[in-house]
């Protein structure tokens, strides 16, 4: 845990904070004496961490928001909640978090690929919905979870969510390659213009459950053997919660892997697939974004 | 105005995964549910997705008046049409002497009777000097009768048999009948959900990716098709099902299903 001296009146909204990595770095943060807001699918598991994480630690305010960022009306129901609850309608932290993996192909009730939606569009979304609140502090992190698994990755204009030809790794690891190329169009668009610095981190193989969920079969068994190599989630955690924390001029790169800063892969930083990606996104989700 | 495609079972699994396939390649859409608010917020979304008309009317095909009042509204707007997916469906699982009466009408009304009623007036509604492609999803679960799940198996053998016959019916006339019989698609957390804890229910390896499979029926209901069976495993056990005996067909099914069924509850 870094050793840092916390502006009590600083809060974080972390996605997918009700297990697993989420959880952590929610409890990390708090207990650093930053606001957290968590956001969870479960209702109940959302009421259920709140509760336990108030008793663990005092201080700092903690509250769980539930939402199925897997629905565009979701997710902007979930930013309603949250702006409603920051004091001064400030925020300091964001941290795109929460992933989900499928072996079936599941369009979501806006038509579109689940993970795509979850891992990537939810995202973009949320940093939408939530950018006024992120321009307020004198400066702001978005910070997202990326994967090592977007390198050697393209995004397919003709099918960029795989509805012909799907695959539970090839979609995952297309979402987070999405992921990726949001978080450098990001400071490619705010540079200059707004305090804000997007940051991507690739924690590497934490033991989750992530890859238990939905799947089944060859690739469920693969990430019940695979998992047992990984970082506990505490540990991975730590490293988001320091890129959450630390000033801002002691991160000299925008991308991380755990504590070493590293590089996306060419492709994802390519402008052209990026502001591509960017615009489809609007027109998904019907928005305009910077 | 120009000719439309109309979905039944719009904001289903597959019925959204053939409405973006069809608003893909330029199709204008008239889209149908029984689940309003689902069908909105799907429409929504691929009307974002793809540059085409879509029209969409909630319905419960279960009910004989409003799918009546549906055909009126699109008598009085004057819409013409190019094509029909059936894809609408509802089933039973379980013991026979189990089932409400009013849920086994139910499922013979929305996949029997609205299905012939949706064919049967969309050949009022056609385009002119047009073809008219019709598409049924039939199911592979058709192909034998199937113990704990017999209406909804019989169902679908009516639709096969149906879509056959009208294709027969139809030649010469611009009218293709294809009847398509995927095995089960994990298409919803739920049913991915059991099809991984219980791999003996419909199986991994014969559910295809429901976006796989409506590519790939736009292109047989192109080809004037009358039966498309998608993945290759599942034209081998619709082959195996011809030569074994039906009886014995239903015995070995219903053992498996029973044993599904168990382990699910296990």
């Amino acid at each position: 845990m870094p050793d840092l001296a916390v502006d009590r009146r600083k809060t974080c909204v972390i996605t997918g904070a009700t297990s697993g990595l989420g959880f952590e770095i929610a409890r990390q943060l708090a207990a650093a004496g930053m606001n957290v807001i968590g956001v969870g699918r479960s209702g109940d598991t959302c009421r259920r961490t709140e509760e336990d994480l108030r008793k663990e630690i005092h201080g700092p305010d903690i509250r769980f928001v539930s939402s199925d960022l897997s629905a565009l009306g979701s997710v902007r129901a979930a930013a309603e909640t949250v702006k409603a609850s920051l004091p001064g309608g400030r925020l300091d932290c964001l941290v795109h978090n929460a992933a989900t993996v499928s072996n079936g192909y599941i369009g979501t009730e806006d038509g579109y690929e689940l993970q795509f939606a979850v891992n990537y569009l939810s995202a973009f979304l949320l940093t939408r919905e939530l950018f006024p609140c992120l321009s307020k502090p004198r400066e702001a992190r978005v910070i997202a979870v990326c994967s090592g698994s977007h390198r050697g990755t393209r995004i397919d204009w003709d099918d960029p969510m795989l509805r012909k030809s799907y695959g539970c790794l090839k979609a995952y690891k297309r979402s987070k390659l999405a992921l990726v190329l949001f978080t450098v169009e990001l400071n490619r668009r705010i540079a200059g213009r707004f305090p804000i610095r997007a940051l991507g981190i690739e924690p590497g193989l934490v033991d989750t459950a992530l890859g238990e969920k939905n799947t089944g079969g060859v690739v469920r068994l693969y990430w019940r053997l695979r998992r047992k190599k990984g970082l506990p989630p505490a540990e991975a955690a730590a490293s988001v919660v320091r890129l959450a924390m630390v000033p801002s001029q002691d991160i000299p790169q925008d991308y991380w892997r755990l504590w070493v800063p590293a590089d996306p892969s060419p492709y994802a930083r390519r402008v052209d697939s990026a502001l591509r990606l960017w615009q489809l996104s609007e027109k998904l989700c019907g928005v305009e974004f910077l | 105005m120009k000719p439309y495609v109309m979905i039944t079972g719009a904001a289903g699994g597959l019925g959204k995964a053939l409405a973006a396939e069809y608003a893909e390649r330029g199709h204008p859409l008239f889209l149908t549910d029984v689940a309003r608010d689902r069908l909105e917020t799907f429409v929504s979304g691929l009307e974002r997705l793809a540059a085409v008309d879509v029209v969409s009317r909630p319905c419960d095909l279960a009910d004989e008046r409003a799918v009546d009042a549906m055909w009126s509204w699109i008598g009085a707007n004057g819409f013409v049409f190019d094509g029909l997916l059936n894809v609408a469906g509802t089933g039973d699982s379980g013991r026979f002497d189990g089932l409400d009466v009013g849920r086994a009408r139910a499922i013979l009304r929305v996949n029997i009777e609205a299905l012939v009623t949706m064919t049967r007036r969309i050949l009022d509604h056609r385009a002119p000097d047009g073809v008219l492609r019709i598409v049924n999803i039939a199911g592979l679960d058709g192909f034998s009768p199937m113990p704990r799940k017999s209406i909804y198996a019989a169902s679908n053998r009516f639709v096969h048999d149906f879509s056959i016959a009208l294709n027969e019916e139809m030649r010469g006339r611009n009218v293709s009948v294809l009847a398509v019989c995927p095995a089960g698609m994990p298409a919803a957390p739920a049913r991915v959900k059991g099809v991984n804890d219980c791999p003996e229910v419909t199986g991994l390896q014969t559910g295809k990716s429901v976006g796989w499979v409506a590519k790939r029926v736009y292109e047989q209901s192109l080809k004037g098709r009358a039966v498309f069976v998608p993945g290759r495993l599942n034209v081998v056990l619709r082959r195996l099902s011809q030569v074994i005996p039906k009886g014995t067909r239903a015995r070995i099914l219903g053992r498996r299903r029973d044993r599904a069924m168990e382990l699910m509850r296990s």
